[in-house]
């Protein structure tokens, strides 16, 4: 099977302004090769400063890379913009770290999911495929949950309004940006697991982006380490946690929190 | 209790509401001991902030503290006058609350912000930067951070900086409130470790304050889980962790993620977190409860002790554990 | 706000009340507001001078325009608030030149919001240039000196023995006063739009336009409100400072002309506090409403700066 999303030699620099006129140079991303396949999970792992929010934002379009290719089933798209782009969009969409702040405050959860569905053009009935949608992300009755407002409900149940939010575009990809690090502990397998069902039943490929490699050990196939930028390790999950190789690798995996460990 | 650093009678929090006052810490009781990290662990709405600002006698309004006792030393922190009590605060015992780091003075340099803690407290700061160099060394930080702004240092520095700020007059106890969230991994991991190095070394008694359980587990040396301003377990770390007895604690540690443990469907904890109800009759953890039976919903379960220094409020222990 | 509703323990059930359109977000938004007892004064306030305003538009005791009465009468039964220097009845004039005033100050509000919000949000929700080219335009307009302003037209229009009317007097001073609110609409839309909830709507696909009117606009609307009352103030103020020097037409009759003839007829060296006080007073209760509603306003949008009082704990609830 083909890769949904490729990269090629991606980098990124931001250009930062230093005095009046001197401008800096920081490089996010550094030659950055990833691909994604249908049906499975890769983690990016790396701490703050490591790049991996930026290679988010640039695989959603939200930043130009500087150099480098983006392939979508091997279509190069490092260029698309208007039409294409909207057509792409459909087909990758970004589940955001804070659930508090991806959700609209003035607007019903009933129309975070409805939205999508209608500048989608849905050609279904969008009332039973909001139900469906709702059932999915087990926002279960779902005329309980339609009416109410973000701050009505909790936090694990804010970011399942949005992942259903964004499975209403029938997307094949979707990037997740440490989806759980602001929900309370006891909210965040729930909303794991989820991402490993859509993945199941779905067969969406999903970029699962965090520090957390607890979590990646939970639902990802395959991570790419990056540090400052870079991919310092790639392969199958299992493999680099037991047997890393680059030592910030080891370090990571050493800082992974455990409450069976003491410091 | 002659080793008891500091102890909490009955204490009652609550907040001012529109049409009403509501209890966040109700009824509670504990006491710390000297030497000791006590972890607290609690999700969002528990009531773990508000308690860590009561002892710290820094509830802000809406927040107000109802009644209690708070005894610090043979005095009552609630009782004191104001001037007394900032005395003793950062001398005997010091406060960080949550993200302090980002709440250091942007336009003052670090070196003023610690003349600026001393002359509050009546001492010449000239004569005291062999002190401020000792507390920097404590938390291994360079002596020219004292030349910089707050936003020259990263995160963990600007945590680091506080953190020794809170130790620079050799307080007994120090209250830390979710010192290393924000921070990054590896940053989170230095600073755990060199805490509990300043803790065993200099005999400080901490009070560490968490909603991250796997840390906690990994740091404290007695642990309390809070649940809707209760205590539902209190116990030693290896107790807490070997012999769980309540449904909350034992769910919570089941459900964390580790890396090369595989779960399989662990049984999950239902509902969300804050959704208190003052009035209800039973036990507050009772929608959430997997484990829980009709009876749960009728009486208020009392703290029982299971073995030493290890305490539960469940009525189903030890009926609930048998089916696991 | 949240936190503490969740506290509290309740939880609020929506029952299937829509709220679509902006004529039940503008009723709701009502009712919120009279919720706050400052901006309930503040309304209360308002609402009275609309209605004395309305009953000038179709009644006053005299015509306030004639010289019937004696000078300078104080107040007695005939003429409640007394006559002028030149014999008019300043309780008529009051009541007649209510209309005028509110009109002006209000359509200055809406025309003034309405430029702002439109300059405002579209400056902030668009490209870097072109938004740095709105900016600079806003800021050109910002430093134009109203007063000024207003003095050369109004000098001009005298030159031309042709009097400032009032529908010149609402296009100068929504020139002079939109700016200020499009800055604020700018920088408010500028944060709003790096949100995620923004970002979000962008990735699923939303126009430019629907993002604007169906999350930008209801996000901004408390300070739309805020806004308006602001330049109604400023509407009130620049037509009393029109009239007041006397660049407007000081045949008309509104609060703003009825000081000018006062400090003409140097009233308050003759001490006819009865001609001077009146549209003083008027004009500071209409200021104050809208200042009262704007504490409210703010107080609604930031609930930190509310104050309860602790109220008894029932114990065997």
């Amino acid at each position: 099977m083909n890769e949904l999303i490729r990269t090629e030699n991606l980098t990124k620099e931001f250009e930062t302004r230093t005095g009046f006129t001197g401008i800096s140079k920081i490089k996010a991303l550094d030659n950055v090769n990833i691909s994604l396949f249908p049906n499975e999970i890769v983690g990016i792992v790396g701490a703050s400063g490591s790049g991996k929010s930026t290679l988010a934002k640039i695989l959603v379009f939200l930043y130009k890379s500087t150099s480098g290719k983006i392939y979508f089933k091997d279509e190069d798209i490092t260029k698309i913009h208007g039409k294409s782009l909207k057509k792409y969009r459909k087909e990758i969409q970004m589940i955001f770290q804070d659930p508090y702040a991806s959700l609209d405050p003035y607007h019903s959860i009933e129309w975070h999911i409805k939205r999508p569905l209608l500048t989608s053009h849905y050609s279904g009935n969008i009332d039973d495929r909001i139900d469906e949608l709702m059932n999915m992300v087990k926002l279960t009755p779902p005329e309980y949950y339609k009416n109410k407002f973000p701050h009505q409900v909790s936090g694990g149940q804010r970011q399942r309004v949005y992942i259903a939010r964004v499975l209403a575009l029938n997307p094949q990809i979707l990037i997740a940006d440490e989806p759980v690090s602001m929900l309370d502990v006891s909210l965040r397998i729930d909303v794991l697991d989820l991402l490993s069902k859509i993945k199941n039943e779905l067969g969406i490929g999903i970029i699962y982006i965090t520090h957390d490699l607890n979590t990646v050990s939970m639902v990802t196939d395959r991570i790419y380490v990056l540090h400052n930028g870079e991919v310092v390790e790639d392969g199958y999950t299992n493999t680099i946690l037991t047997s890393p190789h680059d030592g910030y690798t080891k370090a990571l995996i050493e800082a992974a929190s455990d409450p069976y460990k003491r410091i | 209790m002659d080793n008891s650093a500091i102890e909490i009678k009955n204490l009652n929090v609550g907040y001012n509401t529109e049409n009403s006052f509501s209890l966040i810490i109700k009824n509670f009781n504990l006491s710390i001991k000297k030497g000791e990290i006590f972890g607290i662990a609690g999700e969002s709405g528990s009531g773990k902030s508000t308690l860590a600002q009561a002892i710290y006698r820094s509830v802000k309004y809406p927040g107000e503290i109802d009644s209690g006792e708070i005894i610090f030393k043979d005095k009552d922190i609630l009782k004191m006058e104001a001037n007394d009590l900032r005395k003793i605060r950062v001398t005997l015992f010091s406060f960080i609350p949550q993200a302090a780091m980002n709440a250091l003075n942007p336009v003052r340099k670090i070196r003023y912000q610690f003349y600026d803690l001393l002359l509050a407290h009546g001492i010449l700061p000239e004569k005291s930067n062999d002190k401020i160099f000792s507390v920097l060394k404590m938390v291994r930080l360079n002596e020219s951070v004292l030349d910089n702004f707050p936003h020259e240092l990263s995160g963990g520095m600007r945590q680091r900086t506080v953190i020794a700020m809170s130790l620079l007059l050799n307080p007994e106890l120090v209250i830390l409130d979710e010192p290393t969230t924000g921070l990054d991994v590896l940053v989170e991991h230095e600073i755990l470790k060199d805490l509990k190095n300043i803790q065993r070394k200099y005999g400080i008694t901490m009070i560490f304050i968490t909603h991250d359980l796997a840390i906690l587990y990994e740091i404290s040396d007695r642990i309390a889980m809070i649940y809707a301003g209760e205590i539902v377990e209190l116990g030693p770390r290896d107790d807490m962790l070997e012999h769980s007895t309540h449904p909350y604690n034992f769910l919570l540690l089941k459900n964390i993620p580790r890396i090369g443990v595989k779960m399989n469907n662990p049984i999950k904890l239902k509902g969300n977190p804050s959704n208190f109800n003052e009035n209800f009759p039973g036990c507050q953890f009772y929608e959430r409860c997997p484990f829980s039976k009709a009876v749960c919903s009728e009486k208020h379960p009392d703290l029982k002790e299971y073995s030493n220094e290890h305490y539960y409020r469940c009525i189903l222990f030890p009926e609930w554990k048998q089916g696991v | 706000m949240e936190e503490k509703s969740n506290l509290n323990g309740k939880i609020t059930y929506n029952k299937s009340k829509k709220l679509n359109g902006y004529t039940s977000i503008i009723r709701s938004s009502l009712a919120t507001l009279l919720k706050n007892n400052k901006s309930k004064v503040g309304f209360i306030l308002l609402l009275s001078i609309v209605t004395f305003s309305i009953i000038g538009i179709f009644y006053t005791p005299y015509n306030p325009n004639a010289y019937l009465f004696k000078f300078s009468q104080p107040p007695n039964f005939v003429n409640l608030l007394g006559t002028t220097g030149y014999g008019q009845d300043v309780f008529s004039e009051l009541l007649g030149g209510a209309a005028p005033t509110l009109m002006i100050a209000f359509s200055v509000g809406l025309l003034g919001t309405l430029i702002a919000v439109l300059v405002g949000i579209f400056a902030g929700f668009t490209s870097k240039t072109t938004n740095a080219v709105i900016n600079a335009f806003i800021n050109i307009f910002l430093v134009i000196p109203g007063v000024l302003l207003i003095m050369l037209f109004g000098t001009y229009f005298l030159g031309i023995h042709q009097n400032l009317g009032y529908l010149p007097t609402i296009i100068i001073l929504v020139i002079t006063g939109w700016a200020f609110g499009a800055r604020t609409f700018r920088s408010i839309t500028l944060s709003i739009v790096k949100r995620d909830f923004i970002l979000s709507s962008i990735l699923i696909g939303e126009s430019k336009m629907s993002i604007i009117m169906r999350q930008i606009m209801r996000a901004i609307m408390p300070v739309i409100v805020s806004n308006f009352f602001f330049t109604s103030m400023y509407g009130a103020m620049g037509l009393t400072f029109i009239e007041y020097l006397g660049v407007g037409n000081v045949e008309q009759v509104n609060w703003g002309t009825m000081l000018y003839w006062a400090i003409n007829y140097e009233a308050y060296l003759t001490g006819a506090w009865w001609w001077i006080l009146p549209p003083s007073i008027m004009i500071s209760m209409l200021m104050f409403s809208l200042i009262l509603l704007n504490f409210g306003l703010d107080e609604m949008a930031n609930p930190s700066l509310r104050v309860f009082k602790k109220k008894k704990r029932d114990k065997n609830e």
